[in-house]
Parts: structure tokens; C-alpha cells; sequence
């Protein structure tokens, strides 16, 4: 049974729809949710034409499919089935009340849209910084990158991130394109000791490199983000200026926004002595140093970034400005739709 | 048992409250046990125990315990939740044919389903509890903040209701309750719907995920979900007929028949979505969805896939079922087993393949072609203990509860049509009476055990069902 | 009523010590369920309750964490020589943190008693320079690195200046020493010792440079080889 169309839905409840079986679709109004009712009711008048052909095609189906498998007759094994005429509706009403759930399921997740994306509510953070007023944006030049990994430990310093590096909130690709065509990524310790002289994924041993780059990573911000979306008790959200942050007092730590992440942005902190809340087992992310920020400083790791590689401004500010016009930095992965606050320049994106 | 001192009565059996006149009782009817039967209950009371200590382990903040790393965030506990919830879902759904929709053969799964209905999603409660890293705060977060952009709290939402719609049904069926009966079964079923569709949701909107990603995983939670309420149902009727427990003509006559049928269906369709489901993911074109179902066809979890899901899983069971010589009820345990265990790997293998192939590379992780995950001994035997738990309350649910189904009520499609039939003051003022009636007296003659038994001679399957109960 | 006699009747403890002990277990089962109680519906309650539910809240107290990055402004503060000398050499643009390491309670110290002279900053070792400066697939193309197994090895500080574009004066580098490389790692085209001029350019080898230089045989003896 695959998604069924508005026809299908429209046949099944034009035959229930019959006066004597109006109770099924009653059942199906309380099964399925409320937006199921207005499809079914609206094709059904559409469709009402076909109900005699779809109710020979319809029945058998549904009745006949045990029989090539050899199983005992419902005619034989079960009179009852033609004693009491209401039990083959009941199993039409049954099918139906499936499809309606599946069909309500399907345009819930089709309506989420509608939910997501509540204005972010404007709050001063502090007197010198009003969210509401500030565009940030952060853009990544790959063609800059050497990979020192300096970035990755200044983060886990400023913000108290664990030492671990599958715990991490940014991290270094390195992504090698050898003479055969293949792509291998690393990233070694997350690149917080740099790299070794050749890639470290398996496979990639001694293969001629034809082009090779680094790429790192942080969270994307992105405006139309997956994680503020999915989380089920509204701990993670996006603050005026569009930085995402999670509140670990009332994070439960799920992980679902962990696996809505296209990017692996997100991770759950481990216990320990590090963590950026102080809370362990919560979701935990780039905030882009949102306590630097907001006091007018550089986020750690562009701070810190030896060779410039990452860059962080307003839209407005003269240097950022120039280097959108000049690099025309993109965001990567855009085929997810979730509008990354993140722009790569550089091979990253010519690459791709 | 002598009525000495304070008591209360379950089912058949007279409890004394008194502390010394308990323990004698106790005693009393552990050493009254067959000997087979306390092996069963202490072989499952010693897994329970080991999951016990496995759970205090994995009690916040003990999950590091787990397997799980931030690119492989979902593990063992999300499958085992995922395959109790569902199986929730399936059980009811099954015994609503019988239930809801008014379908004579069916109608013996009643009270079984739903016991083990509320044990199923008990456990499912139990391990998203122990999975979660605050799940009081869940309680406290989905009330105070409702988020409706997420599955993941419609989910809780509907499975919420669903263990209080799944507690009034079984009081109501044990307190005769008929009315509130009829509807906490009619709304059981619709959640029994609604709910796997959201479970199904909360994978079906993760586009980060390709592999869960789509319209077709609700589907195939549903579908699942009905093929494993049966299978597990399919186990209990075999114990029922082997075991000669309560009702054990009726359950042969019209149960196994009925959940052979059952399966047969499921094991159709689930295995039709499945192949429709590898089609789509070996030629679609999302980020990762080939890689994913590539892993799952011929990468890391390919022998789970093809030896389990597919070979035991879908097609001996499917053998078994359809073979007219296998009609009897240890062959319908072995595919009924076989089937179960097809769903729960299928259940593994969906959360595997869904993180396997990282579309965007994981901190840490993005050396090699596949994320791993290998689930700890805590996840095992807290998967083990969850299962023992079912099977341990429900053995004595089966061995102290009246599990006899009423043959007064024998046909309620829709609380407001008709009422129940020994609902007496419901039925002395319900309009609808005669319909009632009129269903009652068309029936009953069916379900005698004459009309039923002359089943054609030719259909040799149903008389080796009956030679083997008798 | 007659029931819950019945029932205490049958439960009531029989002697003075049980009673004793009864008394003892349901007071202490009682008050150990309520401190539970109590801690975990404060544990669970505390986010909701101190927690006006405003977003904002959860966002200032983001913002409201310490740095420990000061940032290279705070440096040229007091440290404006450095600081004008980093702009003109091959390292401008790198942060002073990104080899002095986070100085933020440098600066809180220093903005405290700024007339007590603190403690000497760590000078980098050879490991900083490396780290950046070695030669490693995925570096751009243009990035200044060296090959470590070729290039000479005493302290990078000995010769290169991080602050200033101008490199050191060579150290005396005594040439009894076990460890020298290959002579054209300095003296060669590219070396920062030249050679004389008249030397063949294709005498590549430390035995053809030894023919002369060998201990007792010309000008600038080399003791050990």
C-alpha cells in the first residue's frame, strides 16, 4: 500500500459512504484527522461516478488474497462473514480506517511546514545588544584552510566542550580527490592535532592526490532549521538574531534533533567535567560563541584562525560585504532545503 | 484456600491480605505449579533480574553505558521502543477486526490482545524511560510546551492516550463494564492507527535521513505493527492450545485459523513494502538514500538482512502459513516466531540503515564508508529483560485472570449503533435493541461449535487443528 | 469498616518490639518517600519553576558566559610594539591568542593592577610553528611549509622572528654536532648561508663539500664529518 492518492481515498469512501454503513465513515472521521474528513468528503462527491466499479475491483482484493496462499476459504471457514452482511463493510471499514490514518499521518508531516517558523520573539540580551537588529554571518573559505585544527580546540577551551573529539561543535574534513576519481574524507581526532601528511581514510594509502582541501565544520544556523522543528518539548530554538541554542533545562535529551541534523552539527554532551551548560546528557551545539558575540567580539574560532579561513560580520560590515561579492560564498548541501547561515567558499563549493 | 483473616478476589483465586496467611499462600501455590511451569517463571525472573541491574546501570546519568556516539545517536533502546510500541499498535489492530469492525472469526483475541497490549506499551514506556536522559522533564516539556511542529510529541501525545484508552479496556472488560467497554475499544483502535503513523512519522520527516525519510515509513510501521501484534498473538494461541488453558476450544476453532489468516495477509503485504521500499532506495536519488539501502542489500548489515529479514523473516514463515500440511499449531509457533523475530530485526535493521551511511560526515566519524554502532551487553539484556517482563506478567495474567471470552457479547460493531448485549440496563434502554438482537440470534449459531466444525473434510489442515487440540 | 478492622486485625503487630518497629519502618519509609519526592519533583520541576518559560532567559544566560579568549585588540593595549611588528610581518592577521594561547585572564589581571608586571608569557615551542608550517596533503597551495625530515633543526625561534618580517641572524651553528643535515640544507641556492659563489652548483653531496672542508683541509672546518 503505498501513499494513496485523493482517487483511492475518494473510491474506498464513496463505497462506505452508502446509507446503511454510514457508521464507517463515521469511524473514519474519528480515525483520521480532521484535514482526512474534508479529502474524502470533497472527492467523494467527485468521485461518485466510479463507486460501482471500484467495488468489484475493491472486494475481491481484499478477500481473495489469502486464497492463492492456499488458506482455508472466509466463505468456507467463516459463514459468518455472509451471515452478517455488515462484516464485509467492516473489513472495507477497516481498510479504509488504515488508509485514513496513513493518508492523516502523511498530511501531518505535509503541514508541519505551517507550524514551524514562529516569528523568533525579540528580547534585549543585554543594553549594548539588541537581537532583533543584528544579520549575522559567517563564511567558511576552504581555499584558506590549512587545517591546523586550532579552531576545533580553541571551541572546546572557550566553551567547556569535552575533550573527546566524537564530542565536538566544530570539526575539520579533509576531503582528497585522487588520480582514480574517489573522494575520501578524514578527519582524524575531529582535527584538533592537525593532520597527518596523507588522508587517513581506508583506502585512500597511496593513491596520487590530484586535489585535496579542507573543510570545516560548524553548526549551518540555518533559517529554516530541522532541529527547532523536531524537538518535542521546545528546548531548542532560534533567538532573534538567528543563532539556534538549546536550553539544557528542559532538553531530554532525545537525540532526535541529533538525527534531524543533516549537518552532525548537534551531539548529546557526555559526562564528565566539560560541559558548555553545565548539564551532561542534553543536546549540545555551536552557538557561535553566542557570549562573544554578544559582547562584540569574534566567535573563538574565527578569532583564533591563523590563516583567516573563518570569517564573521554583519551583513553590512564593509570586509564581509566584499567577500560575499568577491567569493560568492554558497551554502553547502543546499538539496536539504534547510537555508544554512553558513557560506562556503573555495573548493568546498567548487568541488561539489 | 481457606477465607480466614482480610482478603481479595482475583478472577477465581481468593488472596489473603494477612501477612503469614500470604506467604503460606504464596508458597502454597508456587510448590501447587507444574514443575515446567516454575522453571518458565524463575528462567524469566532470573532475566528480569539481570535487566534489573542492567537498568539501575543505564539510569541516568549511567548512558554512557550505551553504544550509541553522536553520529549514531538512535540505538538499541529506540529498536526495542519502536518494536514494543508497535506491537501495541498491531495487537489492537488485530483484535479490532473482532472488536470494532464486527468480524465473527476474529473475535476470540479480545481479552489476550489487550493484556498483553498494556504490557507491550508498558515496556515500550519502560525502555524510552531508561533511553531518555531526563524523562521526567519529558512529562513536565511536552505539557507545558506543547510543540505541534513535532512527531516526536504527537507521538507521545497518542501513545499517552493510548496506555489510558489500553488500562480503562481492560478494567472495563474485567468489571463488566460493557458500554465503556465498546467505546475504549473503538477508541483503541483508532489510536491503533493514529499512533504508529505518528511513530512513523517522527523517522517519516527527517529528510537528514533519506533512508527513514517519506511518505512510505508510516506505512510500513502500520503494516509491521499488524504483523507483529499476530505473530506475537499467533505464540500465545499456540500456548493456549498446547497448554489446554482457558478457552482453549474456542481459541483453536476460530483463533489460529483466524491469525494464520492473519499473517498470511501481513506477511504479504509487509513484504511487498519491503520491496518496494529497496526499489525505491536503490534507484532514488536523495543524499544517502542509496547508500543506505546499498548497505542494507549488500554492505555491513546485509546477512541480518537477507538470512533474518527476508529468509526467516518473510519467507518460511510465509511457506508455513500458505503449505496446507503445516496447518497445525506448532507450525503456526515456528512461523509465528520465525515472523516476530523478521519484525524485530526489521525493526534493527531500519534504525541501523537510517544513521549507517552519514550523508554529512559525523564528527570523528567520516573515515570510513559506514558509521558502526554495536549495542552494549546493558542494551542486550535490557532488550532481553523487556521481553522476559512480557512474558513473565503476562504468563500469570494468563494464569490467575478469567481469560474466558464472553459468549453473550458476541457482536458490537459500533458503540453507536447498538449496545452490548448483557449490558442490561444499556440494552433495556437502547433503542437500537433489536438490532442487537436480530445480530445476536444470527450469530451465536455460527460460532456453536457444530456450524464451525463442519468444516469441508476436504480441507484436511483445520482437522489436524482439531486432532492435534483434542 | 468492618473490613478495614478486619484488615488491621490481621496486620496489627502482636508484641511491644513489633509495634516499636512498625512505627520506626512506617515513619522512616515515609520520610525517605518524601525527601524522594520532594528531590525529584524539585529535580523535575526546577527548569519550569525557575524558568519563566521565556526563551529570552535561556539566551542571556548563553550570553552571559565568561570568555576566555581576549582577543588580539586587549593585546595591543599594552603590548603595542608587538602588535605593530606582527602587522608587518608574513604572520599579520594571526591572532596573538593563536600561538600565546587564551590570555583572557591575562587581560582581567592585567586591567586589575595594570602596573604590576605579570608573569612571562610561554614563548611557543617548535611544535606551534610545526603544527601550521609542516607540509601536509590539503594545505593550499602557496602556504609557506617544510618538509621536517630536510630541514634543519634547532629551535624555529632561533632563526625565524614570528613578529617581524625580517628573519634572525643564523645562530653560530657549531658544526661538531651529530645531528646536521645534508650541507645544502643551508648552504645551498636556497639555504640562508650562502656558499661562495665559485663553488659548482651541481656539487649536491656533503662528500663533495668535504673534500675541502673536511677537518685540517681548508677555510671553515666542519670538525665532525
Amino acid at each position: 500500500m503505498t501513499e494513496p492518492t485523493p482517487q483511492e481515498v475518494a473510491d474506498e469512501s464513496a463505497v462506505v459512504a452508502a446509507p446503511e454503513v454510514a457508521v464507517v465513515a463515521d469511524e473514519s472521521t474519528v480515525v483520521a484527522a480532521p484535514e482526512v474528513a474534508v479529502v474524502a468528503d470533497e472527492s467523494a462527491v467527485v468521485a461518485a461516478p466510479v463507486v460501482a466499479a471500484t467495488t468489484t475491483a475493491t472486494v475481491p482484493a481484499v478477500e481473495t488474497a489469502p486464497d492463492p496462499a492456499g488458506l482455508i476459504p472466509l466463505s468456507e471457514l467463516a459463514p459468518a462473514i455472509q451471515a452478517a452482511s455488515v462484516s464485509r463493510r467492516a473489513f472495507l471499514g477497516f481498510g479504509l480506517a488504515i488508509t485514513g490514518g496513513m493518508v492523516g499521518a502523511t498530511s501531518l508531516a505535509k503541514l508541519i511546514p505551517l507550524f514551524e517558523d514562529e516569528s523568533p520573539a525579540a528580547y534585549p540580551i543585554s543594553k549594548t545588544y539588541d537581537p532583533s537588529t543584528r544579520r549575522w554571518t559567517f563564511v567558511v573559505d576552504t581555499a584558506s584552510c590549512i587545517g591546523c585544527g586550532m579552531c576545533v580546540v580553541a571551541c572546546k577551551e572557550e566553551n567547556n566542550v569535552s575533550e573527546e573529539a566524537a564530542y565536538t561543535r566544530t570539526w575539520i574534513e579533509r576531503h582528497v580527490r585522487t588520480a582514480d576519481g574517489e573522494t575520501y574524507v578524514d578527519s582524524p581526532n575531529a582535527g584538533m592535532d592537525g593532520f597527518p601528511a596523507d588522508s587517513t581514510a581506508p583506502g585512500a594509502a597511496g593513491k596520487a592526490v590530484e586535489a585535496s582541501f579542507f573543510e570545516p565544520h560548524l553548526c549551518m544556523q540555518c533559517s529554516d532549521s530541522p532541529c527547532t522543528g523536531v524537538c518535542p518539548v521546545g528546548a531548542t530554538y532560534r533567538t532573534a538574531d538567528g543563532v539556534i541554542l538549546v536550553d539544557a533545562r528542559r532538553c531530554i535529551g532525545c537525540g532526535y534533533c541529533i538525527v534531524a541534523c543533516p549537518y552532525g552539527a548537534r551531539y548529546l554532551v557526555p559526562a564528565g567535567p566539560d560541559s558548555p551548560a553545565g548539564v551532561a546528557g542534553v543536546a549540545d551545539k555551536c552557538t557561535w560563541c553566542y557570549h562573544r558575540i554578544t559582547r562584540g567580539l569574534k566567535p573563538a574560532c574565527v578569532e583564533i584562525c591563523p590563516v583567516g579561513a573563518r570569517r564573521f560580520g554583519e551583513i553590512g560590515d564593509p570586509d564581509i560585504d566584499a567577500l560575499i561579492a568577491d567569493r560568492q560564498p554558497e551554502p553547502l548541501h543546499p538539496e536539504y532545503g534547510t537555508r544554512p547561515r553558513v557560506l562556503y567558499a573555495g573548493p568546498a563549493i567548487e568541488e561539489a | 484456600m481457606q477465607a480466614t483473616g482480610p482478603s481479595f478476589t482475583l478472577g477465581r483465586y481468593t488472596v489473603p491480605l494477612a501477612p503469614r496467611a500470604a506467604r503460606s499462600a504464596l508458597v502454597t501455590e508456587v510448590t501447587g505449579m507444574s514443575r515446567p511451569l516454575r522453571l518458565w517463571l524463575g528462567a524469566l525472573l532470573g532475566v528480569m533480574g539481570a535487566a534489573a541491574i542492567a537498568a539501575l546501570i543505564a539510569i541516568p546519568p549511567g548512558w554512557e553505558v550505551f553504544g550509541t556516539t553522536p553520529s549514531f545517536e538512535w540505538g538499541m533502546m529506540i529498536v526495542g521502543y519502536v518494536f514494543f510500541a508497535l506491537m501495541t499498535s498491531g495487537l489492537c489492530l488485530a483484535s479490532s477486526l473482532g472488536t470494532v469492525f464486527g468480524i465473527e472469526r476474529f473475535r476470540p483475541l479480545e481479552k489476550r490482545h489487550a493484556i498483553l497490549a498494556v504490557l507491550s506499551l508498558t515496556t515500550a514506556f519502560g525502555i524510552i524511560a531508561l533511553d531518555l536522559h531526563y524523562p521526567v522533564r519529558m512529562v513536565f516539556g511536552a505539557l507545558l510546551v506543547p510543540s505541534p511542529s513535532s512527531p516526536m510529541w504527537w507521538m507521545g501525545v497518542f501513545y499517552g492516550a493510548y496506555l489510558v484508552v489500553l488500562l480503562v479496556e481492560v478494567w472495563s472488560m474485567f468489571t463488566p463494564h460493557p458500554k465503556i467497554h465498546q467505546w475504549s475499544c473503538t477508541l483503541a483502535a483508532a489510536i491503533a492507527i493514529c499512533a504508529p503513523t505518528t511513530l512513523g512519522a517522527v523517522f517519516g520527516v527527517l529528510s537528514a535521513k533519506s533512508f527513514w525519510a517519506g511518505p512510505l515509513t508510516p506505512v510500513q510501521m502500520v503494516t509491521t505493527a499488524f504483523l507483529g501484534g499476530t505473530s506475537l498473538l499467533g505464540i500465545v494461541f499456540y500456548a493456549v492450545s498446547r497448554f489446554r488453558l482457558q478457552d482453549h476450544e474456542r481459541a483453536v476453532r476460530l483463533g489460529i485459523p483466524s491469525i494464520r489468516l492473519l499473517i498470511a495477509v501481513g506477511l504479504l503485504i509487509v513484504g511487498s513494502l519491503l520491496a518496494l521500499k529497496i526499489g525505491m532506495g536503490l534507484t532514488g536519488s536523495a543524499p544517502g538514500l542509496r547508500d543506505a539501502t546499498v548497505a542494507l542489500v549488500s554492505g555491513p548489515i546485509a546477512a541480518p538482512f537477507w538470512l533474518v529479514r527476508v529468509l526467516i523473516g518473510l519467507v518460511i514463515p510465509l511457506l508455513i502459513v500458505t503449505m496446507p500440511m503445516t496447518r497445525t499449531p506448532v507450525w503456526l509457533l515456528v512461523a509465528a516466531v520465525a515472523a516476530l523475530t523478521g519484525v524485530f530485526v526489521d525493526r534493527y535493521l531500519f534504525v541501523m540503515a537510517g544513521q549507517i551511511a552519514p550523508i554529512s560526515a559525523g564528527a570523528g566519524m567520516v573515515s570510513s564508508p559506514y558509521a558502526s554502532y554495536t549495542p552494549t551487553i546493558v542494551e542486550m539484556t535490557i532488550m532481553l529483560g523487556a521481553g522476559a517482563f512480557l512474558a513473565f506478567v503476562y504468563t500469570l495474567a494468563e494464569r490467575y485472570l478469567d481469560l474466558e471470552e464472553s459468549d453473550d457479547h458476541v457482536f458490537f460493531p459500533f458503540p453507536w449503533v447498538t449496545s452490548h448485549a448483557h449490558d442490561v440496563e444499556g440494552a433495556a434502554q437502547a433503542p437500537a435493541e433489536p438490532v442487537e438482537v436480530a445480530g445476536s440470534v444470527e450469530v451465536r449459531p455460527v460460532r456453536a461449535a457444530p456450524v464451525v466444525l463442519a468444516v469441508p473434510v476436504s480441507v484436511p489442515g483445520v482437522a489436524v487443528v482439531e486432532g492435534d487440540a483434542s | 469498616m468492618d473490613r478495614v478492622k478486619a484488615v488491621w486485625a490481621s496486620v496489627r503487630p502482636r508484641t511491644r518490639r513489633g509495634g516499636i518497629l512498625a512505627v520506626v519502618a512506617i515513619i522512616g519509609s515515609a520520610a525517605a518517600l518524601s525527601v524522594a519526592l520532594f528531590v525529584g519533583g524539585a529535580m523535575a520541576w526546577t527548569p519550569y519553576v525557575t524558568f519563566d518559560l521565556d526563551q529570552g532567559t535561556n539566551a542571556r544566560a548563553w550570553a552571559a558566559f565568561e570568555p576566555s579568549f581576549a582577543g588580539s585588540a586587549s593585546c595591543a593595549a599594552c603590548h603595542a610594539p608587538a602588535a605593530i611588528a606582527v602587522k608587518a610581518a608574513p604572520h599579520v592577521g594571526v591572532a596573538c591568542e593563536s600561538c600565546h594561547s587564551a590570555l583572557a585572564g591575562h587581560v582581567a589581571e592585567a586591567r586589575q593592577s595594570p602596573k604590576i608586571a605579570l608573569a612571562p608569557l610561554k614563548a611557543p615551542t617548535n611544535e606551534a610553528c610545526i603544527h601550521c608550517h609542516v607540509d601536509t596533503t590539503g594545505r593550499p597551495a602557496g602556504f609557506p611549509t617544510i618538509d621536517i625530515y630536510q630541514h634543519f633543526k634547532p629551535v624555529c625561534l632561533d632563526c625565524h622572528d614570528p613578529h617581524t618580517a625580517q628573519a634572525k641572524r643564523p645562530p653560530e651553528v657549531l658544526h661538531p654536532r651529530a645531528d646536521l643535515p645534508a650541507c645544502i640544507t643551508c648552504h645551498g641556492p636556497d639555504g640562508f648561508k650562502a656558499r661562495n659563489q665559485r663553488h659548482p652548483v651541481e656539487a649536491t653531496n656533503d662528500a663533495a663539500c668535504l673534500e675541502c672542508h673536511a677537518k685540517g683541509r681548508g677555510p671553515q672546518r666542519v670538525e665532525n664529518r
